[in-house]
């Protein structure tokens, strides 16, 4: 049904509630792993691939709420979807204003919880698949002269080979033959393309 | 007056010289009094009579004791004569001399011996005036005695003429002015008046008339300087020599201006207390009513003076009937009754009843209207905030209970799709769906013991009071609020008395009490570490009270300037707290012969005890 190298994570407390989310999510081919507590969680070895986090929003110990926080300030920021017993709405906007997928309600309709398990593994692959791009570019930069860096810091910045010449101090001719391997090299069929590749690997104008 | 014999027989050739007193009262029978001379025991054998004459050329005719007829056997007396002695210008007696030539008395005799005899008149003036009885003069003034008599009156005696010095004092003035007699005998009048009390209008009413008493109140000074109030009788001899007798009225005087100060006071406390007071008759008629209570019936002072009390101012003919009875027995009466103001109004007052020393009643009334109506007016509210919080505290179990339905019930959800999907695969993994079929059922059971749990601690709350086992009751609360407990991480330790008396109350009311002390140590360890977060429960049976219930947390303790208020209502230190939760514990406690206070618990946290009366000291 869906990919099989995606895994849901649960926290919740309640033992119920965890063993049946584990038969409904490998009952649709998903990873599942479970744990009591976030600092479970925490201490458990980190997933591969693509994943999302099913989250109780009251935990002992530290909350649903609190752990989401705490991923934020460590530059991760993984897909969550919580699930409440008894969820209001300031801590609802909460979590949802932090980046959470959806927020469900206890006892949710099981196709709700797939949709946004969904929902939040496509996100999840997305940042996969946009770190799998940034990883290709970066390794083609480098593999770039530093002259020809040089060079392609000034074209992104719109300059003509005649300028660009005379601010490097080499001829026309040179600059123009520089420009043509580092745009072979880094795969760019266009200028346009080349400023795209310019501005994700945050080459801003005026950087040398 | 003996002296006064023996010299005038000693000085020449008068041979007898008595004094003859007649008894002015009614027998006019004369006595001789006084006597000296040769042949004085014939005067035993003297008949003296009473008789009218008249007294020289010169002077007034006066009326005076007839010339006894002399008739002394044998005696040598040739010639005598008598004169008068008048006391405030009546005669009382006469001074006889005998003489052994014929012709004795010439003009410069009888001058000299009428100014003796004037002497006399004086002196037994002066005597006779304290005591102005009339009969008791002939026997008083005994003339052996009489400066021995002046000196055993309490009151002192002066003797003198106005102006001058005085001439005699006896005693009792020399006690009271500190003067030896010489002295005293230096001064006059002048002397001892330091201020008038009572100022005469002019210089002439202030002697007195001959025959008539002059009484005056001044200030005299003693001769250390200090002065004192006395009173002063003042009565004018027919020589006109002012008698004076003289009381020291200083301690009567105090006495009285104590006891005026007195009824200053009472009148003042009368006219400024709060509590209404009334003086009426054994019979209930106003004698006297203060301005307290005439504000509180709403009549003035006139309208109830001489008016029947128990008529006007009781609610019922009972009361009234009953107060009357109350007033006429003279016995005490405290209690409370139904005052009617003047508009018809019924007031609730304290009423005590006292007779008083002269005989009458006294009533103290306090009107208590409003403070009956504030005591039901607190009533009430104890009873809605009870019922305020018990809503709050059923908004807090339903939370609870909700959460604890809601898992059992999501996993249930849950594990049904999750069966049904094993169920869809191709081939249907049964093994799978049997599990989840397993699970849901166990899950059921799960949601089910919460709601019997529930129903049981609801239904035992519309008994009312009825015995309550304390353990269990406690037990169950914890129970209730175990998930709250769990999820905030805290252990709870039970150290309970299992032979606890049952006592006597209201169930729900008691796990109230609880609930609160349970929730409140909750927030109060909500900012201490996670893993040092305790709360401990224990019961104890007291011999005294029945049961003792302790709870106490690991929390940061009580604010020790929070203590004093920590059981007045609205008072809260929690930001979302209503300040109910103790104050209607206290109530709760109290109405169960209780009684709960604070403390410190065993790790520093707040600590919470009260009691409740076990059944036998209830009923009892």
């Amino acid at each position: 049904m869906t990919d099989a190298t995606a895994t849901v994570v649960v926290v919740d407390d309640d033992f119920s509630v965890r063993e049946s989310l584990e038969s409904l999510l490998r009952s649709v081919g998903y990873e599942v792993r479970l744990f009591a507590s976030v600092i479970d969680y925490l201490a458990s070895p980190p997933v591969s691939g693509a994943f999302c986090l099913v989250l109780d929003i009251r935990l002992p110990g530290q909350s649903g709420l609190d752990l989401q926080s705490e991923l934020a300030r460590t530059g991760e920021h993984p897909q969550i979807i919580f699930i409440t017993g008894h969820g209001d709405i300031p801590m609802t906007v909460r979590a949802m204003k932090a980046g959470a997928v959806e927020f469900l309600a206890k006892p949710f309709r099981d196709q709700d919880l797939l949709d946004a398990i969904q929902e939040a593994l496509r996100r999840d692959r997305e940042r996969i698949a946009g770190e799998t791009i940034e990883r290709g570019l970066k390794a083609r930069f480098d593999s770039l002269s530093s002259r020809e860096r040089e060079i392609m810091a000034q074209v992104t910045t719109g300059l003509l080979n005649k300028q660009i010449a005379a601010a490097v101090g080499l001829s026309e001719i040179t600059v123009k033959v520089h420009r043509g391997h580092l745009m072979r090299k880094m795969g760019a069929k266009s200028l346009a393309a080349l400023v795209r590749m310019a501005d994700r690997l945050g080459l801003s104008r005026g950087q040398g | 007056m003996n002296q006064v014999c023996r010299a005038i027989v000693g000085n020449g050739d008068f041979r007898l010289a008595w004094v003859e007193l007649g008894d002015l009262s009614g027998e006019r029978t004369v006595r001789v009094v006084a006597r000296a001379g040769s042949a004085e025991d014939r005067l035993d054998r003297l008949q003296p009579a009473w008789s009218v004459v008249s007294r020289g050329p010169g002077r007034a005719a006066q009326r005076a004791l007839a010339e006894a007829a002399v008739r002394v056997q044998g005696s040598e007396v040739r010639s005598s004569a008598a004169m008068p002695i008048a006391v405030e210008g009546r005669v009382w007696g006469k001074l006889h001399i005998g003489c052994h030539d014929a012709d004795a008395f010439g003009a410069a005799e009888m001058e000299a011996f009428q100014t003796l005899a004037d002497d006399l008149g004086l002196r037994l003036g002066a005597f006779r005036r304290p005591a102005e009885s009339g009969s008791a003069a002939g026997n008083a003034v005994d003339g052996y005695n009489l400066s021995g008599l002046f000196n055993y009156l309490p009151d002192g005696l002066l003797i003198g003429y106005r102006h001058e010095n005085y001439l005699g004092a006896n005693d009792g003035v020399l006690r009271m002015l500190g003067y030896t007699r010489e002295e005293m005998l230096t001064l006059g009048s002048a002397d001892i008046i330091a201020e008038e009390l009572r100022a005469h209008p002019s210089e002439n009413s202030s002697l007195p008339r001959t025959g008539e008493w002059l009484r005056r109140e001044c200030m005299l000074r003693r001769k250390d300087g200090s002065v004192f109030a006395a009173e002063v009788f003042e009565g004018l001899t027919r020589s006109g020599a002012v008698t004076a007798l003289v009381r020291d009225i200083s301690p009567r005087q105090a006495a009285e201006a104590a006891r005026r100060m007195e009824d200053r006071r009472y009148r003042q406390l009368f006219e400024y207390v709060r509590e209404g007071i009334l003086i009426t008759t054994p019979q209930g008629r106003v004698l006297d009513i203060n301005p307290a209570l005439c504000i509180v019936l709403g009549y003035s002072r006139d309208e109830l003076i001489d008016e029947m009390s128990t008529d006007l101012l009781l609610d019922s003919a009972d009361d009234a009937e009953k107060l009357r009875a109350v007033l006429l027995s003279s016995r005490e009466f405290n209690d409370e009754a139904r005052f009617r103001r003047k508009d018809g109004v019924v007031l609730s007052v304290e009423l005590i009843i006292a007779a008083t020393p002269d005989g009458n009643r006294l009533a103290v009334i306090r009107d208590v209207t409003e403070k009956k109506i504030a005591e039901h007016a607190l009533l009430e509210a104890r009873t809605q905030l009870v019922h305020v919080a018990r809503s709050t505290m059923l908004g807090e179990m339903i939370a609870t209970i909700s959460h604890e339905i809601n898992q059992p019930l999501s996993a249930m959800a849950t594990n049904s799709a999750a069966a049904l999907r094993w169920l869809a695969r191709s081939p249907p993994a049964l093994d799978e769906v049997e599990a989840a079929l397993r699970r849901v059922i166990r899950d059921s059971q799960r949601a089910s013991a919460v709601i019997a749990r529930t129903r049981s601690f609801f239904a035992r709350g519309e008994v009312g009071h009825a015995e309550v086992a304390v353990n269990d009751a406690i037990e169950e609360v914890i129970t209730l609020v175990d998930a709250e407990l769990r999820a905030a991480g805290v252990m709870v330790k039970r150290d309970l008395d299992f032979h606890l008396p049952s006592i006597w109350g209201d169930r729900i009311q008691i796990q109230q009490v609880v609930i609160n002390l349970v929730l409140n140590a909750l927030d109060a360890m909500q900012n201490v570490e996670r893993c040092t977060r305790r709360l401990k429960v224990t019961t104890r049976a007291a011999d005294e009270t029945g049961v003792i219930v302790r709870i106490e947390d690991s929390g940061a303790g009580i604010d020790p300037h929070a203590v004093d208020r920590l059981f007045d209502a609205f008072y809260t230190t929690k930001s979302h707290g209503t300040g109910l939760g103790l104050a209607i514990s206290r109530s709760i406690v109290e109405a169960h012969g209780g009684r709960i206070w604070p403390g410190v618990g065993a790790d520093g946290g707040a600590a919470f005890e009260f009691t409740l009366a076990s059944r036998a000291q209830v009923v009892a």
